[in-house]
């Protein structure tokens, strides 16, 4: 081949390139924008300027006295404000990137990361804590009942895929027949409940980053960014492996471990995502979907692309659901699915190119 | 000559599975007969034919432990047999057609929206009390409510698909985006409510034939012979689709307008159902997978098959939770049931089917 | 086909068959028959409340001057350990030093606060005492922040509180003419009132909203939290690892007081004691807390004698009774059914306003979740209405959309009507015996009518009208023409459901 075209083809490709780094850069500017917009939200009434004094005071370390108004300033925004932003900024991360590999892995575009019936676990384990009145370890503040039983169904099908003759489809059947099952597990217990019960229960399921401190901050900070780092290393098997089964074999990867390893962290990373959000729906189906239209499929791009735009657009979502409704009452996955829906079917529409 | 011998041998296989559909109509109505005397009061099995004679003769009951027992049986149980039969192999059918249409196993009735759509109407009736058909009554408004809702996201479908050409995962994601708004206003809606409502919301969502009346049977019959007969007039042309779009064209069958057709007809079909017994959600996804086990791919017999085993599944939850546990709706006790089979005949499964 | 599922087939074909046989065959259980009266769930009469502060040493309703001479001459005697409430400043020792604390707290004023400890009491099925719990909580109070469910607002009206009231959590309007005072409550956050000084904090009654609350702290000055004793959903939610809103640790963080009373109690010692706790806290006068006392126990003690001395075999019989307070039924032009009811528990609130009007509870070996305070469902035929023999339903509903005090509204209103409708199999409706009762009323006039409604020939309507003339003109501050008006229970008949 010439030495021009070959120039040629090289400056079109890192054109290519660029404009995905650019979409990713661009994310994570508005989520910047965001954080600093977001902190000023709130039911509480506070002014830009005091904002910034509280945050800068407490790093310097000026220790406001206990009951003034200065303290309660504190309180709101470093325990209430904060916390809640990093907190949707860690799930949108964790719940795009669970998504995007997801579909990767299963080549499935339907496949989120819900589909192992993780969030149906979840749904049954803070159905037990709630109905039943158990709570595994509740001064460590973590909301272990839900955390464990989401893994349930992941294991079941991680220790059963070795006898399903590593058909993807069927990892997904068994995953949707285990998300049933549970479901009907929790029904079970909410039908015999009282209409309080169900209705606080189906005020976690729905899905709000409310319920948030530091320490359970830090669980899902080491989860999500572990996570998101070695699904990253992993990015480039995961293209071979779109060629197909075979094809990747015989390029001398391991497809099956590759596959139960990606697995069990997407796992871990949702798990510990729902067991303190809820169940938040709209994230890991369809943003995936909306950066493989602007950006292509390209795994290595794929997922930091999917962090970004995971972050950014679900620290919106929180925001839009706290300024309509200081009482909390506009749960967090409504916004997501208004917002995003009608985002996804425009930018579907315009689209020339067919991804699947 | 070989060719004719390879012509008897495919007449012959075609023939194979037949019995394994006259067991299952079989069982069906086994269990419809079994279940007309099942409920919390224990009602003798043979008492339950006296009653239904007694009340065909048109004896009326004296006292209160008559009149409840009549009741029972002639006004709830066989409703209710007869609309799990119809509902379950509605959902049957709608979901062995579209996982073959759009060639893919998560497929099912709901995925196109159809459920958030009619929870929606639902909603918007009981908690704002709007119907969109005013003076209607309030069940009524219900009802009506959710049935035009629930055709909503396949009329988006229908209509995006004029403008542009819909590949059929296409088709899945746009259902599942309008599902999301739909979800998005249900789950504001229902946040704001008091615990009551939530709680009949919820009742709706999971599913259950016990609301059934004969009032209601007509128009789920009507679905279930709709459903049955359209499908099974294009099941050739269903079969070829399956096999990959290219094919279809050079075989001169235009797949995106059979899919769109298909479409509307299975929504049409579910909608109606969805608005009687809300969204019951395991049979349209799994009784085509077990159909296909047993009957293979064609749909000459998987129409019929699945339809079989739908109304087969419901109709044993139905009665199951009858004689045990009378407070569940169906849907948990199918999903109990039926998910340890549907996974054991997963990993039985020796061909990949998909 | 493959062996292992041809078994598997064939293990679940045969536990389908024995299920099947075993209901074929099954006998039709025997009717629960309360052959014995059993009139133990009365309602006490003989009432001896205690206001539960540190300080109350005679362990009556006020902090006076007899609580500072008992203990004078308790610490002579040296009999003074064995008094519960004497260590008014709680530092373990029983000296003189409480002797001062006692007459503090009785000079307590906005200038001089003081802080008083109380025990603070949690209800989660049945009450419990958390001794560790010893709550503190500075009077007077200027500003408070609650939940504004009927049952508080009422406990509020009989002592006159309303302007102390500075941010509620609430779900549904109250009614207009029980509490017209409150209306003002119930404004929106967003577009207030001009010159209103109350907002909402919380979305429903359990539930405040940490922002909004710790800016009425900040603008108004609120100092205590004062809600209902529920601990599994009041001030966390059903479980700890997911609480819902603020809790009471974190309330206590941000400043707050916190104190627990049970407004719909049907143990009137608990509810003098609170109602006597929050005179105390807001610096009310008690003496209509002695005043209700008294009006209470004369009430129960004329309905317990009449009760036991004529409910018995050979006299009126005893009626078995199940209480609602969570039903709704609707029907469609076809038939289609959709029915929703909650028979409430024998420890739910509302039971016991039944039993303590004379009712017989009969479903004892039902199983109830236990330390479940409130209900548990029931649809489709025949649930347990065959082998429980129950007569008559009470269905305990707050009005929603009309008020009580409105006798044509009352009647016209599909609530009453949906309320029946819902228990519409049942044998009490097939022998007409459905019942609606208002639940905005004050608990003790709630039995006051359910006496009515299960003996007539016992208590009359007049006699209850009479009753809640009183009441209502001398704890509510309404008079007795608003009562007339009103409607308080209704019946099938008024719904035009008799058979």
């Amino acid at each position: 081949m010439d030495d021009e075209k070959f120039e040629r083809m090289k400056a079109e490709y890192n054109s290519h390139v660029i404009r995905k780094i650019g979409f990713i850069i661009l994310c994570i500017a508005f989520m910047v924008v965001m954080i600093a917009v977001s902190v000023n939200i709130g039911g509480y009434d506070l002014s830009f300027i005091e904002v910034y004094n509280t945050i800068i005071n407490h790093i310097i370390g000026v220790v406001p006295e206990e009951y003034s108004k200065e303290w309660y300033d504190y309180q709101i925004v470093w325990n209430n404000r904060l916390p809640r932003i990093l907190f949707a900024i860690l799930s949108g991360v964790g719940l795009a990137v669970s998504g995007a590999t997801m579909q990767s892995v299963m080549k499935n575009p339907l496949a989120e990361p819900y589909t192992t019936g993780v969030s149906a676990g979840a749904c049954f384990g803070v159905a037990i804590s709630m109905v039943i009145g158990v709570s595994i370890l509740p001064s460590l503040n973590m909301g272990l009942e839900a955390f464990i039983l989401a893994l349930i169904p992941v294991c079941i099908i991680i220790i059963m895929s070795p006898k399903l003759n590593n058909s993807v489809a069927t990892i997904i059947l068994i995953g949707t027949a285990l998300t049933y099952m549970f479901n009907a597990f929790s029904t079970l217990l909410l039908v015999t409940t009282d209409s309080e019960t169900l209705a606080a229960i189906y005020k976690w399921q729905v899905g709000s980053f409310t319920n948030i401190s530091w320490d359970r901050l830090t669980t899902i900070a080491i989860f999500v960014i572990i996570g998101t780092i070695v699904i990253e290393f992993l990015s480039h098997k995961l293209n071979i492996m779109t060629l197909g089964d075979n094809a990747a074999q015989s390029l001398g990867i391991n497809v099956r471990r590759i596959r139960i390893l990606c697995l069990l962290v997407m796992a871990l990373m949702v798990a510990c995502i729902v067991s303190y959000a809820g169940i938040i729906g709209f994230v890991g189906l369809i943003c995936p979907h909306i950066i493989r239209l602007i950006i292509g499929s390209d795994n290595r791009f794929l997922i930091p692309a999917a962090s970004a735009f995971g972050a950014a657009f679900l620290l919106f979502a929180d925001s839009c659901a706290k300024w309509l409704s200081s009482l909390d009452m506009v749960p967090v996955g409504a916004i997501c699915g208004l917002i995003g829906a009608p985002l996804f079917l425009f930018i579907l529409m315009r689209n020339r190119r067919e991804i699947w | 000559m070989k060719i004719d011998d390879k012509i008897e041998a495919y007449k012959k296989k075609n023939n194979e599975p037949k019995p394994f559909i006259g067991v299952a109509i079989l069982a069906t109505i086994l269990v419809f007969i079994l279940s007309l005397s099942a409920s919390e009061i224990n009602i003798g099995f043979f008492e339950a034919f006296r009653i239904i004679y007694d009340h065909i003769l048109g004896i009326e009951p004296t006292n209160y432990h008559d009149m409840i027992r009549d009741r029972i049986i002639v006004e709830q149980n066989i409703p209710r047999a007869l609309g799990a039969i119809c509902a379950g192999s509605v959902l049957a059918i709608g979901g062995a057609v579209l996982q073959n249409l759009i060639r893919n196993p998560l497929a099912d009735p709901y995925t196109l929206g159809i459920s958030s759509g009619a929870l929606f109407g639902m909603v918007v009736a009981i908690v704002l009390g709007v119907s969109i058909i005013p003076f209607l009554d309030q069940m009524d408004g219900r009802i009506v409510n959710a049935f035009l809702f629930a055709l909503i996201p396949t009329a988006i479908i229908v209509f995006l698909s004029t403008f542009k050409k819909v590949s059929p995962t296409m088709m899945i994601l746009i259902g599942i985006a309008v599902m999301y708004i739909f979800n998005a206003f249900n789950t504001i809606i229902r946040y704001t409510t008091d615990d009551e409502t939530i709680s009949q919301i919820y009742q709706w969502t999971i599913g259950s034939v016990s609301g059934l009346s004969w009032g209601s049977i007509p128009k789920l019959t009507f679905a279930l012979i709709m459903i049955y007969v359209s499908m099974y007039l294009i099941r050739n042309e269903i079969d070829i689709v399956a096999q990959g779009d290219h094919n279809a064209i050079t075989l001169g069958i235009n797949p995106n307008r059979l899919r769109i057709i298909a479409l509307v007809i299975v929504s049409l079909a579910t909608a109606i159902i969805v608005c009687y017994t809300g969204t019951i959600g395991f049979v349209g996804l799994v009784a085509p997978h077990i159909a296909r086990r047993y009957f293979g791919s064609k749909c000459r017999l998987l129409i019929p098959g699945s339809a079989a085993i739908g109304a087969l599944m419901v109709l044993i939850s139905d009665y199951l939770i009858r004689i045990i546990a009378p407070n569940l709706p169906v849907g948990v006790v199918l999903a109990l049931v039926c998910s340890p089979i549907f996974i054991v005949i997963l990993v039985r499964m020796k061909k990949n089917v998909w | 086909m493959d062996k292992k599922v041809t078994i598997a087939i064939v293990a679940i074909v045969a536990v389908f068959a024995v299920i099947v046989c075993a209901s074929v065959l099954m006998q039709e259980s025997p009717k629960y028959d309360p052959k014995d009266v059993d009139l133990s769930n009365l309602a006490n009469a003989d009432l001896k409340p205690c206001l539960e502060v540190y300080g109350n040493v005679n362990e009556d309703l006020v902090i006076d001057n007899e609580d500072v001479k008992a203990l004078e001459a308790a610490l002579k005697d040296g009999t003074a350990s064995k008094l519960k409430y004497a260590d008014a400043n709680f530092d373990g020792k029983v000296d003189s030093n409480d002797v001062e604390y006692i007459k503090k707290i009785m000079n307590a004023s906005f200038d001089n606060p003081v802080e008083i400890k109380h025990i603070q009491r949690y209800s989660d099925g049945d009450y419990y005492v958390d001794e560790s719990k010893g709550r503190s909580t500075t009077i007077p109070v200027k500003a408070i922040a609650t939940t504004a469910s009927a049952n508080m607002l009422t406990l509020y009206k009989h002592l006159g509180i309303c302007d102390e009231i500075k941010a509620v959590a609430w779900y549904s309007k109250v009614d207009q003419t029980l509490l017209s005072e409150y209306q003002k409550f119930f404004v929106d956050s967003k577009f207030d009132i001009e010159g209103s000084p109350i907002y909402r904090v919380g979305g429903s009654a359990g539930y405040f909203s940490e922002e909004m609350l710790t800016k009425h702290i900040v603008n108004d000055g609120i100092t205590t939290l004062i809600t209902a004793d529920n601990a599994s959903s009041y001030l966390c939610g059903p479980s700890k690892s997911y609480p819902y809103g603020i809790t009471e640790d974190r309330a206590y963080e941000l400043g707050l007081d916190v104190i627990r009373i049970a407004p719909a109690a049907t143990e009137f010692d608990n509810f003098l004691s609170d109602l006597a706790l929050i005179a105390l806290v807001t610096g009310k006068d008690l003496s209509t807390v002695k005043e209700l006392q008294s009006w209470i126990s004369s009430t129960i003690s004329e309905i317990n004698d009449k009760l036991t001395s004529k409910v018995g075999k050979g006299y009126v019989a005893q009626k078995s009774v199940a209480v609602s307070s969570s039903n709704s039924y609707v029907k469609s032009s076809d038939g289609t059914v959709e029915t929703s009811n909650y028979i409430s528990s024998f420890i739910s609130d509302y039971t016991k306003v039944a039993l303590g009007a004379g009712g017989k509870w009969v479903m004892q070996d039902y199983p109830w979740k236990e330390g479940s305070s409130s209900s548990s469902k029931y649809t489709d035929l025949g649930k347990w209405l065959d082998p429980y023999n129950i007569e008559t339903i009470i269905a305990i509903k707050t009005a929603s959309g009309f008020s009580y005090y409105d006798k044509e509204a009352t009647l016209e209103s599909k609530v009453p009507w949906s309320c029946m409708m819902a228990f519409s199999d049942s044998e009490a409706f097939y022998n007409n015996s459905v019942y609606v009762l208002s639940g905005d009323l004050p608990v003790v006039l709630r039995i006051v009518y359910a006496a009515t409604i299960l003996y007539p020939d016992l208590f009359s309507d007049s006699w209850a009208e009479k009753k809640h003339i009183s009441y209502a003109e001398e704890f509510l501050g309404m008079d007795s023409s608003t009562i007339k008006n009103g409607k308080f229970y209704v019946t099938m008949e008024d719904m035009g459901l008799k058979n």
